[in-house]
């Protein structure tokens, strides 16, 4: 591609659930959880399910929640793009996600920021970086992240 | 010249040449074409029928029979490896096993599908896709393609983003239709997990299409053996293992109760007659008629079923009949050493012609199971009945010198059976009757024409495919939709209108899911169709919010959108998908054919009347259809009856009168009312074995009252009926002690209705003595 496409919004971690809400280009929410996908556009009150039982939806939800083993994963440190921070590089084990993915690698950066860079077998890159914020959950956030 | 009248020598000179006749015909059809023993037990009721439509679903269903399916399970995953990769090669060892798989290393992975699919994105669009583009609403379409490109990671829109910016085609491929995954391909092993277990997939194919006893009992026995050679699990399904059990019990009960009826035979004709000669006249008769059904049922049939040959055990208590009436004659009467049974030939010749009518309702049925005993009864019968008449003259006639005098037994229940003939007696049985079948009617929980209830499958069996059928995710039901037409072309279009009303079942809950090719390949009319749809979106500004995003100034759609090079049949199963589903369309004769599979059927009455709109569409379900068949066969028996007693009740007025005539067919008439009954009493509701039980009582009973009818209240008659009784209660009380829901249904009800017949048949000689 040769613009990246670019999208703002919150990212929402309660165990082993995340919840992407993005404010632009379009306000949208999609609920990620170790068994399924789900999404709901600004105009719907349910979720939708997207995907089930997806080897690919564990793969991230594992990378966003933190719930990753050395049993799935091939872990080492690395550097962050700009040698500023140490990175941690996760190469998948599984054959079936080594086919499609790459790697992730999750960065601490200073002032409660960190990075997730996602790369698939095609060398696109998703790149998350995120402003770490510990606010309590609002009755919504708790209401969507426990769907079904 | 009569037969009748040549010498006892003569005679037997007739029926050891036509005895050889048949026994040569035997041998030579052996040899041309071996007897193949099916212990099939889906194919019982196998209607016959030579349609195309019948051609594909026996092609659907030989698919079905031929694949069996292990899973090797183990908590070690790399154990449960190595274990099915040994346990596939001991398989392939197996001269019987033709076919055995355990790595898939060519099942297609989404890259090669989306690569598949690449040349003909922009034509193949989704069903949620398409009401998009027709919505005219831009912003729901950039929701919609927004959704798909924040879903990191995904294949379908990394591998096909850069050819189609439009995100149409990797909309298409996301759809939730793929084969299940449950099982994960890991170093080409196809791996499922559950309850801490790795189970590994092992699928084999048989040899032969059929399964032939010999053949699925040689297969299991020898996986059985291998089995305990390996420390992991191993769960198996499949119809050669249905077909291994029903053979091995088949086998145990026909050799059982086949020497059983046989030894009962012989120590009641030892008892009724006590001489050598009676022993082998008997067993000779129902050698004879064994080996004549059998010569019939080789030439008529390709392959027998194993569960009609325990049904024809029946013809030992049948065919006896024929011996002891010869016997009684020869042995208590004072008969005339050239021609012996000139006296009982009339009631003999009857008593063929009346069973031998009544098993030919049963040849016409729409069953095989039916014919082949109706068949084999009918020749073997043929085959008494000629013993009886050309051989015995001569076996048996020089033999016995001095009459010897009756069984004390037999003087004494022919005296009881005088007094049932009184008018009190004819009152308490009137009585009797009306007070069985009332209750009875009262306990009638009605008719069970469910084909899955007539034979019963051991827990194991059940509960290792029930554990496989969880492991895999299954839920496939037996059910399916055959669409056909004359060109592949029409047969997609007609699946698609047809999956749109599917749809609608799916929303209603009425269906969970179904799997038909149109999922994954638009027939070239839609995909047609969808091009234009696109042309008209791109200039109605539908994808001007993508363009946007994506940076792009250029048109977004492919210039030869209007090409005529779209996805064709013979292309698409090439494709590593399409090769999956070549099972799911068939060309036969020029038409083709394209399966619809349905899964959580949860109504199919709401389906099957939403197919009456629908051209060249049919619902078929074997199980459901045979059942439907079976109600239909039991209603036209039950006419049948009713047509045999009356074509009975003429035969005997012209004989005997009308009086006899009237009474000669109530005897069986009631026997099969109060033999239903108490068919009622035990099993709650009847099934069309029992229905088929009442023919043999109405032959049964029609024979009895000819004995009667020709010979008047005879001690002789008393002994012959006795004996044909104890014969028959003796074969038919048996089958009782089978697995068999199904041979049970059919012993009990025969069984009851002998016994009634017996009591009730010297009620002719009554009207006799007025008519005379």
């Amino acid at each position: 591609m040769s613009v990246p496409i670019v999208s703002h919004g919150r990212f929402i971690v309660d165990g082993k659930r995340v919840l992407w809400q993005t404010t632009s280009p379009i306000k949208s929410e999609i609920l990620l959880t170790d068994t399924a996908v789900y999404k709901r556009s600004s105009t719907n009150k349910t979720f939708k399910l997207l995907v089930k039982e997806s080897p690919i939806n564990r793969m991230i939800t594992a990378v966003l929640t933190g719930n990753f083993n050395d049993r799935d994963w091939l872990l080492s440190v690395a550097e962050s793009a700009d040698f500023s921070n140490s990175c941690l590089k996760m190469l998948p084990k599984s054959p079936q996600l080594v086919a499609v993915f790459t790697s992730a690698t999750l960065c601490n950066q200073a002032n409660n920021q960190r990075q997730v860079l996602l790369v698939d077998k095609q060398n696109n890159k998703t790149l998350i970086e995120m402003n770490i914020s510990k606010e309590q959950l609002t009755p919504e956030d708790k209401l969507s992240l426990e769907h079904p | 010249m009569n037969i009748l009248e040549w010498s006892p020598k003569t005679k037997a000179l007739l029926w050891f040449s036509q005895c050889l006749v048949i026994l040569v015909m035997l041998v030579l059809s052996y040899l041309v074409n071996p007897i193949v023993v099916n212990s099939d037990i889906s194919r019982l009721f196998k209607s016959q029928g030579h349609s195309d439509i019948n051609t594909v679903n026996n092609q659907i269903a030989q698919q079905a029979v031929k694949s069996q399916i292990l899973l090797v399970g183990n908590t070690d995953k790399s154990h449960a490896i190595a274990d099915s990769k040994l346990l596939a090669a001991q398989l392939l060892s197996l001269n019987e096993i033709a076919h055995v798989k355990s790595t898939y290393d060519n099942l297609p992975t989404i890259n090669r599908i989306v690569l598949q699919y690449l040349p003909y994105r922009q034509w193949l669009l989704s069903d949620k896709y398409k009401r998009l583009l027709e919505s005219k609403q831009p912003d729901k379409l950039f929701e919609h393609q927004f959704t798909l490109l924040n879903q990191m990671v995904d294949p379908n829109v990394s591998l096909t983003l850069e050819a189609d910016l439009t995100l149409s085609l990797a909309d298409y491929l996301s759809r939730s239709y793929l084969p299940t995954n449950t099982l994960v391909l890991e170093n080409g092993s196809l791996i499922a997990q559950h309850n801490n277990k790795y189970y590994v997939l092992v699928v084999f194919e048989s040899n032969a299409s059929g399964l032939d006893i010999n053949e699925s009992q040689k297969v299991v026995t020898a996986i059985k053996q291998l089995l305990p050679t390996h420390q992991s699990e191993v769960l198996y399904t499949g119809s050669i293992f249905y077909a291994s059990e029903a053979s091995s019990t088949g086998q145990f009960e026909m050799s059982l109760f086949g020497t059983v009826s046989i030894l009962i035979m012989l120590l009641l004709v030892w008892w009724g007659y006590r001489h050598v000669s009676s022993l082998l006249a008997t067993l000779s008769i129902i050698v004879i008629s064994v080996l004549y059904g059998m010569c019939a049922l080789v030439i008529a049939f390709d392959e027998i079923s194993i569960v009609a040959l325990i049904f024809s055990i029946t013809l030992i208590g049948i065919s006896a009949d024929y011996s002891f009436h010869s016997l009684s004659e020869i042995f208590f009467t004072r008969c005339m050493p050239k021609n012996p049974l000139k006296e009982v030939h009339r009631s003999l010749s009857m008593g063929f012609l009346t069973t031998a009518a009544g098993y030919l309702v049963l040849l016409f049925s729409p069953f095989i199971l039916f014919q082949q005993i109706a068949l084999f009864t009918i020749v073997g019968l043929a085959g008494a009945y000629l013993t009886a008449v050309l051989l015995f003259p001569w076996l048996i006639a020089n033999k016995v010198v001095n009459t010897p005098p009756l069984p004390p037994f037999i003087i004494w229940l022919n005296n009881q059976h005088r007094k049932l003939t009184n008018y009190e007696s004819t009152h308490y049985i009137v009585l009797i009757t009306v007070i069985v079948v009332a209750i009875a009617f009262g306990l009638f929980k009605g008719f069970n024409d469910d084909v899955r209830s007539f034979y019963n499958v051991t827990s194991n069996i059940q509960v290792n495919e029930r554990k496989v059928k969880d492991i895999l995710g299954q839920k496939d039901e037996p059910q399916y939709i055959l669409i056909t037409g004359t060109t592949a072309q029409v047969v997609l279009e007609r699946e698609e209108e047809l999956t749109m009303m599917l749809d609608q079942h799916v929303k209603y809950n009425n269906l969970a899911h179904y799997k038909g090719i149109t999922q994954w390949l638009p027939s070239i009319k839609k995909q047609k169709f969808n091009a234009q749809l696109m042309v008209n979106a791109q200039a109605n500004g539908m994808f001007d919010k993508t363009k946007m995003l994506l940076g792009q100034a250029t048109p977004i759609l492919r210039p030869d959108i209007k090409s005529s090079q779209y996805l064709t049949l013979p292309v698409w199963l090439e494709s590593p998908l399409g090769r999956l589903f070549k099972n799911q369309i068939m060309n036969v004769n020029n038409k083709y054919y394209s399966i619809v599979r349905l899964s959580g059927l949860n109504n199919v009455t709401a389906i099957k009347a939403s197919l009456i709109d629908f051209e060249e569409s049919y619902m078929v379900n074997k199980v459901d259809d045979i059942s439907q068949q079976i109600t239909q066969f039991r209603e036209l028996l039950a006419n049948v009856l009713l047509i045999a007693l009356v074509a009975a009740w003429v035969v005997f007025a012209l004989r005997f009168g009308l009086k006899i005539a009237s009474i000669a067919i109530l005897i069986p008439t009631v026997s099969i009312v109060l033999s239903l009954a108490v068919s009622v009493f035990i099993q709650g509701e009847l099934d069309i074995f029992n229905m088929v039980a009442s023919i043999l009582i109405l032959a049964l009973g029609l024979d009895y009252s000819v004995y009667y009818a020709e010979h008047g209240f005879e001690k002789t008659i008393t002994i012959t009926t006795l004996m044909s009784a104890l014969s028959s209660i003796a074969v038919f009380a048996i089958l009782l002690l089978s697995s068999m829901p199904s041979i049970q249904s059919f012993g009990l009800t025969v069984f009851i209705g002998v016994i009634f017949v017996f009591i009730l048949a010297p009620q002719v000689t009554k009207w006799q003595k007025a008519h005379a």
